[in-house]
């Protein structure tokens, strides 16, 4: 008896508490029940051992308990198991690239092959398990919030181009670009080269067509910058300043910066930037024909980014350094800056990506506005013929 | 364990898992509690372990197929089962489906 308390207790443990009572008072008849049986199969009372291999039978508390919860009893189900599976491959073969660097920038900076050999591999492994637990714990919360996404029911053939990724030639065995197949098995190396430069114009101009790919990269890139800004995962290439200048950079002006310091401020707007970028591409992914909320994100985004790159060259730690007042004056800066070579002065350098950013949240901002103002039908977004009803 | 054995066994699981529903439905037009549940669809040749049978009673009494009360027998409390109307409508339903499926196979297999 005081084996079923013991193993009925461990199971009401693992029971939600709401039917636990229910539940274990059924069990508990169960298992006198089939007892009784045995006994009177074996005309005396069993033993410990006996009692503890029927136990066995109705199974472990853990098993028997997880039969009763509600929702599924998987972490990926098989409906979202080759998406999953998809991500995990992108994510290797990000961590891969991301190695790569690690390891050629690593080498070049310190000299020392071995060491960054083992930093690359660290934080390889590092970077892919990250990734990898991500990629479950978002498959894990769409089986359990039963999010709907128009994706998995209403992709369409010219979407499908991101998937070109997985027929990267890995063993030089996968299938050849349509363009190739249709030259012959017997043409020359010159007419191979043409079929490949046709296949790949081919993949460009369906890969801008796409807005599910875009938002499915959009995604993929936000979360891995994301991962590294946050500190999650590392990419470890500039140690020193030793190493800015073996790279062909002089920290010159901005030698004693605190880049802490910036990071710290920028910390939580950055995050929040990133955000905005993963929330529109999910809902690119939710509802794909939403023109108008895309061109509303493409604005907000842009707007995020110009504000950002206006804090960074009128009001952060950066301002001081910033020799520029005007686009001219940036222009002639960073042109003399940068005419007698490597390495090059570090401070232009930055000076250049701000105003980048800012010229690139110009775009977005007019993009986003193109798409609120212009007919579907130009922008890609034939909803004429091709929205749902 | 050889592989096509491992495969068989996974096959035969699959192929009985739908039926399984429809036996407990069917077994309970006349009430019972579980563990006579159990040992009736053994002798019709269903065996079942406890720990699928007790969840799939409970899914389908919150599903409204299934009523149950507690009662005492044999100086204990048991909790017997029986078809609801809904249940019943549902079985009959299901067994027009299952006999389709029959049929059609039938058709197909045969030589």
């Amino acid at each position: 008896m005081k084996l079923i308390d013991e193993y009925l207790r461990t199971v009401g443990i693992l029971l939600p508490r709401a039917q636990r009572d229910d539940i274990i008072a059924e069990l508990r008849d169960t298992i006198l029940s089939r007892i009784e049986a045995r006994e009177e199969e074996l005309g005396r009372a069993l033993t410990d051992d006996e009692t503890e291999a029927v136990l066995r039978e109705i199974g472990h508390p853990l098993v028997v308990a997880a039969r009763y919860r509600e929702g599924p009893q998987h972490v990926v189900g098989p409906t979202l198991y080759p998406y999953w599976l998809f991500a995990v491959k992108v994510a290797c073969a990000i961590q891969l690239f991301i190695s790569v660097i690690v390891l050629f920038a690593h080498t070049v900076a310190s000299g020392n092959f071995n060491q960054a050999l083992g930093q690359a591999i660290g934080t390889g492994i590092s970077g892919l398990l990250v990734l990898i637990g991500l990629a479950t714990a978002a498959a894990w919360l769409f089986e359990r919030q039963k999010l709907s996404v128009s994706y998995f029911d209403r992709w369409r053939v010219r979407d499908l181009r991101f998937l070109d990724f997985a027929a990267w030639d890995w063993d030089g065995r996968g299938p050849r670009p349509a363009a190739a197949s249709a030259a012959g098995p017997a043409c020359s190396p010159a007419d191979n080269r043409e079929a490949r430069r046709a296949a790949r114009r081919d993949w460009r101009r369906r890969r801008r067509a796409s807005r599910t790919a875009s938002a499915i990269w959009a995604v993929v890139w936000a979360i891995v910058f994301t991962l590294w800004w946050v500190g999650a995962i590392h990419f470890p290439i500039i140690g020193s300043q030793d190493d800015l200048r073996r790279l062909g950079v002089d920290a010159g002006t901005l030698a004693g910066f605190n880049w802490t310091a910036l990071h710290q401020t920028l910390f939580w707007p950055v995050v929040g930037y990133e955000a905005l970028i993963v929330l529109q591409a999910v809902f690119m992914l939710i509802s794909p024909w939403a023109v108008r909320l895309r061109g509303a994100f493409d604005i907000a985004i842009g707007v995020a980014l110009m504000a950002l790159a206006n804090w960074l060259w009128t009001s952060s730690s950066l301002t001081a350094f910033m020799e520029a007042h005007s686009f001219t004056g940036l222009l002639v800066w960073v042109e003399t800056s940068f005419r007698y070579g490597p390495p090059l002065p570090l401070a232009p350098m930055i000076a250049l990506a701000i105003a980048g950013a800012a010229l690139g949240g110009l775009f977005k901002v007019l993009g986003g506005l193109w798409l609120l103002i212009a007919p579907p039908v130009w922008t890609g977004y034939r909803d004429a013929e091709e929205q749902p009803a | 364990m050889n592989p096509d054995g491992d495969l068989y066994e996974s096959l035969r699981l699959e192929l009985r898992r739908g039926s399984l529903t429809l036996g407990v439905l069917a077994r309970l037009r006349t009430e019972r509690y579980g563990y006579t549940l159990r040992q009736a669809l053994a002798a019709d040749g269903l065996e079942m372990e406890e720990s699928t049978l007790y969840p799939l009673l409970r899914r389908l009494e919150t599903q409204g197929l299934l009523v149950s009360e507690w009662r005492e027998e044999d100086k204990r409390k048991k909790r017997f089962y029986r078809l609801s109307p809904a249940g019943e409508a549902m079985l009959e339903r299901l067994l027009a489906e299952w006999r389709s499926i029959s049929a059609s196979l039938e058709k197909i297999t045969q030589p």
